[in-house]
């Protein structure tokens, strides 16, 4: 008897064991389960708060090259829009992040007030009429193979620099017209400096008040080419100075040259 | 006979015992919890940065950084940065950690986040 309650003790203590340890098997293996899909949907997280950190800082780098081509050079009137067109448009930043690869591109947008999402751009996202446009294309790709998560996403982006391009243009050509109209509706005496510098010190002011208007600085440099029909070969430069860019204050310079003869027809701006 | 019933039994409560031990459910929870803490860390970082902007980043010095993601600190969450070789503080062991790397021109920048009391 004894033995029978013996045997049947150890039985149900295996039974109760086995139910236990059953009941933990399958609590452990859904918190693996669950485990398993906390670590997809943080994979899946963690690539997309990537992949917007990192169109972000491309983006922002774009923003950096673009003011140091901007401030680089000298910009010629005539041809700064084509210029300006085809170097930001050859602008690209490239962002990688393990299996996670970022690219943004450039090129010249069409402007207007447009408002964008970027905020990791702040103050510069979105587009703002009369400052300069950017457009930003980003393509991002990206895997965790352990977590099977793929990404890929394409996205443009509108951004913009406080640079007044389009009006700093139409100002200097416009400085180029106006000097040339007064040189060639002035007449002088004698080709002397001392006759023909009052009449561009005159053209100079007309033109400063213009530039002023807009915001922008503007000299105007001269030289005699004397001869008889005295003819004036000048320079017209404007800069828009103190410019709030990404990386700090900085202006971009455009210049203009233009040839007159005092009493003619005007003659065409230089290339 | 009795002995060797004890045995049998004592053999059985001990594996099941040991089987519940490895196989706890709270090691799969643990590991949950540490996924979880380090993705609200994250986005906490990128909403901060979506706040801010990035520009600051660039145009301030560190020591203004740093005082910056100090003020924007609190209990739960401290947030700090590592500007190229300058680091505004690490975190205590133990901490979670999560980082958000920021690869610009011209200086590498690191904000990072921790906290051991998040919940």
């Amino acid at each position: 008897m004894v033995r029978h309650v013996g045997i049947g003790a150890t039985s149900a203590a295996v039974v109760i064991f086995a139910i236990i340890l059953a009941s933990n098997f399958a609590l452990f293996f859904a918190s693996q389960d669950r485990a398993t899909m906390y670590s997809r949907s943080d994979s899946e997280s963690s690539i997309s708060d990537s992949a917007i950190a990192l169109a972000g800082v491309g983006g922002a780098n774009i923003l950096v090259k673009e003011q140091n081509l901007l401030e680089s050079q000298v910009w010629s009137c005539s041809t700064a829009t084509q210029k300006m067109t085809d170097e930001t448009g050859s602008l690209s930043d490239d962002q990688r992040e393990g299996n996670l690869a970022v690219l943004v591109s450039a090129k010249l947008g069409d402007g207007g007030n447009v408002a964008d999402n970027m905020s990791l751009l702040a103050p510069f996202n979105g587009s703002i009429s009369g400052d300069l446009s950017i457009s930003l294309q980003v393509i991002a790709r990206g895997s965790d193979s352990l977590a099977g998560v793929y990404f890929s996403k394409h996205e443009d982006h509108l951004v913009h620099l406080p640079v007044h391009l389009q009006s700093a243009i139409a100002d200097c050509l416009e400085a180029v017209r106006t000097t040339t109209t007064i040189v060639s509706e002035s007449s002088v005496t004698n080709c002397t400096d001392s006759t023909v510098y009052p009449i561009m010190r005159a053209s100079s002011a007309a033109l400063a008040s213009t530039a002023q208007r807009d915001g922008f600085q503007i000299a105007l440099d001269y030289s005699l080419e004397g001869g008889a029909s005295c003819t004036v070969d000048f320079e017209v430069s404007l800069a828009q100075v103190g410019i709030q860019g990404p990386s700090g204050p900085f202006l971009i310079r455009m210049q203009e040259g233009g040839s007159a003869t005092f009493g003619s027809a005007a003659s065409e701006p230089q290339e | 006979m009795r002995y060797l019933d004890i045995a049998i039994a004592a053999l059985v409560a001990m594996s099941a015992i040991s089987g519940t031990a490895v196989w706890t459910p709270r090691s799969g929870d643990g590991a949950s919890r540490q996924l979880m803490l380090q993705e609200e860390l994250r986005d906490y970082v990128l909403a901060y940065l979506q706040q801010r902007g990035v520009f600051w980043l660039l145009q301030s010095p560190p020591e203004s950084i740093c005082s910056e993601l100090s003020r924007a600190s609190n209990v739960s969450v401290t947030l700090s940065a590592t500007i190229g070789p300058r680091s505004c503080g690490s975190p205590p062991s133990g901490a979670v950690y999560a980082a958000v790397n920021l690869d610009m021109i011209p200086e590498e920048v690191t904000v990072e986040a921790w906290s051991d009391t998040l919940e």
